[in-house]
């Protein structure tokens, strides 16, 4: 089926392919798909912990985005609104599981150093703290985990986070403030270790 | 402590990198002299610093493409189960829209159709220069070929667009054909035409209009624009009063809006009354207008008698707030002067605005008093069961009007401890027998102190004289009295005691004529010409030389009360006079009782020695007649 795409060798912009998308065009929407699909699953990798859930629940986010793109009326960015639905799917993950049940991934954690090797003990030290690191975020309730995700480890706007969340700047700040002290307080230990 | 907290606040913003230099040197400061600061900002850099080194998610291991066949698949198998992706869908607020959409259709297809539709000239269609107006093909077809549209939505929908771009060219036409037609039609309606001008000017307009108002067109509703939006008055005086006669309810608010444009404010008032009840509500804003005051207070005196009573109850609910208090009282008082015309009606409703802020208590008598058969209507509103306040206002209207009927009304009041003396003073001045026997009445006065009973009978006698002197009259006649309740020798003798105790000179022919009769106790009869002779004048000297002419030989000491009287008012020389017929002797003997210290005052003693003296003097006259004054 012949569309706009076809008769344009320049990529057209986002929102164009939106529109077409939206016009029930697999193609513009697998442009689409491909341009976020690896932001996506980083978002969720950081959320769920572990390379199948994310890749999974990536899939998903994808599949559920397309079935409801006429609901998408441009207001915010299309990222932001696919964030959107994976901070929903997360959600839905974590009460599915319960956070008791989380698996940590420490193999996906241990795969990569976590910091520049100083020494043997230093790197132990700094490979449990990742480890703990990653267990404790795990356990933030999601609001507070989803803002520090998205502010801290993806460096969003606090702005942006808040359209993304649904919750208001000032909200979100508080949010990520709550969540840096609740692992400063589970992750004394291992701080003042690597501190010493 | 402090500089910790102060420290700690700073903590919090600095990993958002929202520090000034200077908060930071501060910070870097404190952590500096504070040990728990500075560990809990090395645990907090720390945590930063292990956040941001957290594993990259392992990218490399996704599959792009084979996920991009995955979400096919999923979305393909969707479709497969009858699950429709929703991208094919509608979204629910188009369908929702869509169905308001076919529903608002179907409705104005049916009221575009309902039998009688074409009868209904001028009813609206849409709203102001957005109307959606009759279908394009303008033919007065008795069924409108829009009805083919409701069989097949879909190219109804094209063909209504199609209708109303057509139908804005067509209205703007037609609006000119509408203000053009006013015009002619307006050329022999006045400014002030009465209805009937005004219907057949309606008439004029509508076989001129004729077959703009077959084809349906919104005529009522371009005349509702065109009062209130032509620059052309004739044209908007023309139109607000063919809605007057002519409009639906809707065309009020056309004209209410129109009351506020000075040049047709008073076409939209007088259109307001050719609306009937429906201009109601417009007219009560209207009358708050000092220039449209008196129009509307006019017209609503003159038009609407019975319902006028509402319709001040409704224009009272729209009193301006603000502004002069004066001006406001000003005009609520045209608002009195409608409750005035509305009979006993409007004299119920003053009564409950006797206390309202609006009105001074003396406006709302006095427009009591302008009622109709006023009397009626306020002895009407006394038979209910009334609260102190309106009692105070009833008793003060009374006093006003003096309706014959109230009397009972008022010498029931007199029994009140909160309202007797104002109702005794009341019927002192209030006139007429039924006034006067409720003030004999010991029932009536039983709770007045002598200095009041005295008070209000000088009252009464400074008031109605004449009639006390013709009631005096009457009993001492033996005329028929008009009160049968009481005895006339009752009447007689309470009437006597009052006018005595009242000691007004004014009293005393009064006093003298009940003293002549013969009906009273001849005790009674001395001791009031006695007590008189305290307050009589000169002047009573020959009404009393007739009463004493008129004695017999049984009266003889009433006669030496009259001698004894006419010594005190004029001395030896009335006494002289009176006794003229008596021998030389007899005279100088009655003088020179008379002369005793103590005689003037009337003592037994000197009654019974007068009488005596006198008794001969009466004899002679037996046998006689009675010397007829």
């Amino acid at each position: 089926m012949g569309t706009v795409l076809d008769m344009t060798t320049d990529a057209p912009a986002e929102p164009r392919l939106v529109e077409l998308a939206q016009d029930g065009d697999r193609e513009a929407f697998d442009r689409l798909t491909r341009a976020h699909f690896g932001r996506v699953y980083g978002i969720l990798f950081r959320l769920v912990g572990n390379h199948e859930d994310a890749e999974d629940m990536a899939q998903d986010c994808f599949v559920r985005a397309f079935k409801s793109l006429r609901f998408f009326r441009g207001e915010g960015s299309f990222a932001g609104w696919l964030t959107r639905i994976a901070l929903h799917l997360a959600r839905d993950h974590q009460r599915r599981k319960g956070r008791g049940a989380r698996i940590i991934g420490l193999e996906d954690v241990l795969q990569e150093p976590a910091a520049p090797v100083r020494g043997p003990l230093r790197e132990a030290t700094s490979r449990e703290l990742v480890a703990g690191l990653t267990r404790a975020i795990d356990r933030l309730p999601h609001n507070l985990r989803a803002a520090l995700v998205l502010r801290v480890i993806e460096g969003m706007e606090y702005d942006e986070v808040a359209e993304v969340t649904g919750m208001r700047p000032g909200t979100v700040r508080t949010q990520v403030m709550k969540a840096r002290r609740l692992l400063v307080r589970s992750m004394r230990p291992w701080l003042e270790a690597g501190a010493r | 402590m402090k500089a910790c907290r102060r420290t700690r606040q700073l903590l919090e913003r600095s990993f958002d990198g929202r520090l000034t230099l200077d908060e930071e040197f501060r910070l870097e400061e404190h952590a500096h002299e504070c040990d728990a600061c500075r560990r809990l900002f090395e645990e907090h850099e720390r945590l930063c610093e292990s956040l941001l080194n957290l594993p990259s998610p392992p990218v490399e291991r996704l599959d792009v493409e084979r996920s991009l066949q995955r979400i096919h698949a999923a979305l393909d198998e969707s479709v497969g189960a009858g699950d429709a992706p929703e991208a094919h869908r509608a979204p629910w607020w188009r369908s929702a829209s869509a169905a308001v959409a076919a529903s608002l259709a179907l409705g104005a297809l049916y009221f575009a159709n309902r039998p009688g539709a074409h009868e209904a000239p001028g009813e609206p269609v849409g709203t102001g220069d957005s109307v959606v107006a009759a279908p394009a093909e303008v033919t007065p077809a008795p069924r409108n070929p829009a009805v083919a549209r409701v069989v097949d939505p879909a190219p109804a929908r094209h063909a209504v667009f199609a209708a109303t771009d057509l139908d804005r060219v067509r209205l703007a036409s037609a609006r000119a054909e509408v203000r053009e037609l006013f015009r002619r039609a307006a050329l022999e309606l006045t400014p002030d035409a009465p209805a009937a001008a005004v219907v057949a000017f309606a008439d004029r307009f509508e076989e001129l209009a004729g077959p703009l108002l077959d084809s349906s067109w919104p005529v009522g509703r371009i005349a509702e624009r065109l009062v209130v939006s032509t620059p052309d008055p004739i044209v908007a005086c023309a139109a607000a009063r063919y809605l007057g006669v002519r409009g639906s309810d809707a065309s009020v608010g056309a004209l209410v809006e129109a009351l506020a444009l000075e040049d047709r404010k008073q076409a939209a008032t007088l259109a307001l009354f050719d609306a009937g009840e429906r201009g109601r509500a417009g007219l009560a804003r209207a009358v708050w207008d000092p220039d449209l005051h008196e129009l509307v207070v006019e017209r609503a005196v003159e038009f609407a008698p019975a319902g006028c009573v509402a319709w001040v109850r409704e224009a009272l609910a729209c009193m301006p707030r603000g502004g002069s208090r004066a001006k406001v009282s000003d005009l609520a008082g045209g608002l009195l002067r409608v409750l005035s015309g509305a009979g006993a009606a409007g004299a119920r409703s003053l009564l409950g605005l006797a206390h309202h802020p609006a009105f001074g208590e003396a406006d709302v008598i006095e427009a009591l008093a302008a009622t109709e058969d006023a009397g009626a209507a306020v002895t009407g509103l006394l038979e209910a069961h009334h609260s102190p306040s309106e009692i105070a206002f009833l008793l003060r209207a009374v006093d006003r009007l003096h309706p014959p009927g109230a009397v009972g009304w008022v010498a029931q009041q007199c029994r009140s401890r909160r309202y007797g003396g104002r109702a005794f003073r009341i019927l002192a001045t209030f006139g007429g027998d039924r006034a006067l026997f409720a003030l004999l009445d010991p029932r009536v006065s039983g709770r007045a102190s002598a200095a009041e009973l005295r008070g209000v009978w000088r009252l009464a006698i400074d008031h109605d004289l004449d009639r006390i002197e013709d009631l005096a009259r009457r009993i001492a006649d033996a005329s028929e009295l008009e009160q049968p309740r009481f005895g006339r020798r009752l009447v007689g003798r309470r009437l006597l005691e009052a006018l005595v105790f009242a000691e007004h000179p004014r009293a005393v022919p009064a006093i003298f004529e009940l003293v002549g009769g013969d009906l009273l106790q001849d005790d009674d009869r001395e001791r009031a010409l006695l007590a008189a002779a305290a307050f009589a004048g000169d002047e009573h000297y020959p009404q009393l030389r007739e009463l004493f002419r008129g004695l017999d030989s049984k009266e003889c000491d009433l006669a030496a009360a009259c001698v004894i009287t006419a010594h005190s008012l004029l001395g030896e020389p009335a006494v002289r006079d009176l006794l003229s017929e008596v021998p030389a002797r007899r005279q100088r003997s009655i003088l020179a009782l008379l002369s005793r210290p103590g005689a003037r005052g009337g003592t037994a003693v000197t009654l019974f020695k007068l009488a005596h003296e006198l008794e001969p003097v009466l004899g002679s006259r037996a046998g006689t007649e009675r010397i007829s004054p």
